[in-house]
């Protein structure tokens, strides 16, 4: 061997060794992080902390923050905050000590008021009704936990197939839970009996979405189609269908008679509410102002009379009849947005990947405000 | 487009299309996946792999003329090197010859573990990843997610250290098998001295570690990769330089395999035994091969 080769082999070996430690498990965030504002405050969670920044809603200014008991080692999972009586609620577990919990904080000052554990992550904000939080784990448990008791409720947790990574809907004394395994599943909310499930053609990671009327349930799936369930049977509505061309990874929007749903492939749709129609001139394509290959993860919300959209290339979009009216930011965006989009008094409280919170303007996406926490500075 | 981009359309995208593919043919088996796409890369490598492997073997051949020519030129490095290259010019061997398909395999390494992790994904930004990858003609996949991600009740997604127990058994298995075929490759290759023969040593004792090192932090399915593609690998080694290789535990005793050579120990005791022989028939120290070659040129130079 010379001594060339003898170079070049090890050279090799250097280069493997780096390349193959790079791909490591490596502490990266494995979901997006979560904006919940509510109360005149914002709660944040982003990228990696260990914590939940609480803001001032109107300045930005940190009022506080909730650090969870225990488990501060390891690489920690949140769950979105869910503000329900006095209280704010939020999913949190760490990797090295293997803590999984809901916890329970003062929405004011960030005192933890008391925890529950659950066997594995919690990644979809909690639904809080009528004094009882419901929650899915990624293990396919839906858990009901009694706020004044601080105990899951008796006949809980429900087992799904599959991992649940979609809020719970709760609505007419049932618990609606679309999951990982396909089916969507009816539950009593009080006592977790099974009451039906149907199995649609593809995985579900948002929450489904009631109508006004309360008969018929929406909810989207990753084989791309929207589904429409009767409420009571959860049988498929006769004649409504409707298929993007990626996957549905959002809640639908119900405004103005219309169905708005957002997909992968990067469009904004508006549809029939009877039959899944496209209702003309959508969908409203976000590659006009993004690249095309990014797609929209988040739900559209609603801002006065625009519809927001914000996509994974780091844009936030306001569309109305499918005419963009305004875009942000006007230069590079810096960092992805897969949260979705809070409107609060005329303003979009939007949450970038990197944990940066950006207030814009409603009418113009004038910037109003901006809070990056420390870790992302 | 950058190089993450250039890094997903030409490499990323390909395999993890043709996995997801070869899951949906193969019944919904992930880990059955992961062997026919071992053996296809296999396949295609062939062309790369088989000069390789033949130059590993004309290497072999050439280590007592080598051995000799150390012997020969010992104060004059300049000249042994000279005459280092022009044996292995003469001979058709490459002493770099083992580069490129190396080269050609780290790809292949990092695109399949992101494929895995990805296919496998159980974290919703790894889905999110794995929607935006997905061929529109595959897109029938879509329903299958997620994808079943189990063998045997062992996750193909998880690393060893995350699942325990018996998982431990695969980084074992990637390191013996990694330590086979190298063996095999350098099978009496050893009969060499001084530093080139100590780092051909240590690389057949560090290489294969290493391996058996990054599989417990890597997904099984990973494992699985490597033990497949070596089986592979010291079949066809086995078909071109012979058998010999596998009988490791000839000789094998606790300090050879202390000293970085392994079983190897045996073989170069049976390659310098062979020397030996050769030695003594004739112009010195050549394998059998190596001396018929130097009798043919003294026949010609008469």
């Amino acid at each position: 061997m010379t001594r060339r080769s003898r170079i070049v082999g090890a050279g090799l070996l250097l280069l493997l060794v780096a390349v193959l430690s790079a791909c490591g498990a490596q502490p990266v965030a494995q979901n997006w992080p979560g904006l919940t504002v509510g109360g005149g405050r914002v709660y944040v969670i982003s990228g990696l902390p260990q914590q939940v920044y609480i803001l001032d809603a109107e300045t930005g200014v940190q009022q506080a923050t909730f650090v969870p008991s225990g488990g501060e080692a390891g690489l920690p999972y949140w769950s979105p905050v869910t503000l329900g009586g006095d209280l704010a609620f939020v999913g949190f577990a760490e990797s090295q000590s293997g803590t999984a919990g809901l916890y329970a904080f003062d929405p004011e000052t960030g005192q933890e008021r008391w925890n529950v554990p659950a066997n594995d992550l919690i990644l979809p904000a909690p639904t809080y009704a009528d004094g009882t939080v419901y929650f899915g784990g990624s293990d396919g448990q839906v858990y009901a936990v009694d706020v004044e008791s601080q105990r899951i409720k008796e006949g809980w947790p429900f087992q799904a197939e599959e991992a649940v990574w979609a809020s719970p809907l709760v609505a007419g004394g049932q618990v609606y839970v679309a999951s990982m395994d396909h089916n969507v599943y009816a539950l009593d909310a009080d006592t977790g009996q099974e009451l039906w499930r149907t199995e649609v053609g593809g995985a579900m990671a948002a929450k489904p979405v009631m109508a006004a009327t309360g008969e018929v349930l929406y909810v989207g799936a990753f084989d791309g189609r929207l589904y429409a369930l009767r409420a009571d049977s959860g049988e498929q509505v006769e004649g409504f269908d409707f298929k993007a061309d990626n996957w549905i990874w959002s809640e639908v929007l119900l405004a103005n008679d219309l169905i708005f749903v957002t997909s992968l492939d990067g469009r904004l749709y508006a549809l029939n509410p009877s039959d899944g129609s496209v209702v003309s001139p959508y969908p409203y394509d976000s590659a006009e102002v993004a690249d095309a290959s990014d797609g929209l993860r988040a739900s559209p919300v609603l801002a006065g009379e625009t519809i927001i959209v914000t996509s994974g290339s780091g844009r936030v979009i306001a569309v109305k009849d499918a005419q963009r009216q305004w875009y942000w930011p006007s230069g590079l965006p810096q960092s992805s947005v897969y949260t979705t989009p809070v409107v609060s008094n005329g303003w979009v409280y939007v949450l970038l990947m990197d944990g940066q919170v950006q207030v814009l303007d409603s009418e113009d996406g004038g910037l109003q405000w901006s809070f990056s926490p420390p870790e992302s500075q | 487009m950058g190089i993450t981009d250039i890094w997903t359309v030409l490499i990323l995208r390909p395999m993890l299309n043709a996995l997801l593919g070869l899951y949906t043919v193969l019944g919904g088996q992930f880990w059955l996946a992961i062997i026919f796409f071992t053996v296809v890369v296999r396949l295609i490598m062939t062309p790369l792999m088989l000069p390789q492997q033949r130059s590993a073997k004309k290497m072999q051949e050439l280590q007592p003329q080598l051995k000799e020519l150390q012997k020969k030129y010992a104060k004059d490095r300049e000249k042994l090197a000279q005459e280092q290259m022009k044996l292995y010019k003469e001979a058709g061997a490459s002493p770099m010859g083992g580069c490129l398909p190396m080269l050609v395999q780290f790809p292949i390494w990092i695109g399949l573990y992101q494929s895995i992790i990805q296919a496998l994904g159980h974290q919703p930004l790894q889905l999110l990843n794995l929607s935006q990858n997905i061929y529109p003609f595959m897109e029938s996949i879509s329903a299958q997610i997620p994808l079943n991600r189990f063998f045997l009740g062992m996750d193909l997604s998880l690393t060893p250290q995350q699942l325990g127990g018996l998982t431990y058994a695969l980084p074992i298995l990637v390191a013996f098998t990694s330590w086979l075929q190298t063996k095999m490759t350098t099978v009496g290759g050893s009969g060499g001295e001084g530093q080139a023969a100590s780092m051909n040593q240590s690389m057949t004792l560090m290489m294969p570690l290493m391996m058996g090192f990054f599989s417990l932090s890597f997904s099984t399915g990973l494992s699985f990769y490597f033990i497949i593609s070596n089986i592979i690998g010291i079949i066809t080694q086995g078909f071109i330089s012979g058998w010999e290789g596998l009988m490791f535990w000839k000789g094998m005793s606790l300090s050879s395999l202390l000293s970085g050579g392994g079983a190897k120990g045996a073989a170069a005791q049976k390659t310098s035994s062979t020397s030996s022989q050769a030695a003594a028939a004739g112009s010195g120290k050549g394998s059998q091969s190596g001396s018929k070659k130097r009798k043919k040129k003294r026949r010609r130079k008469r």
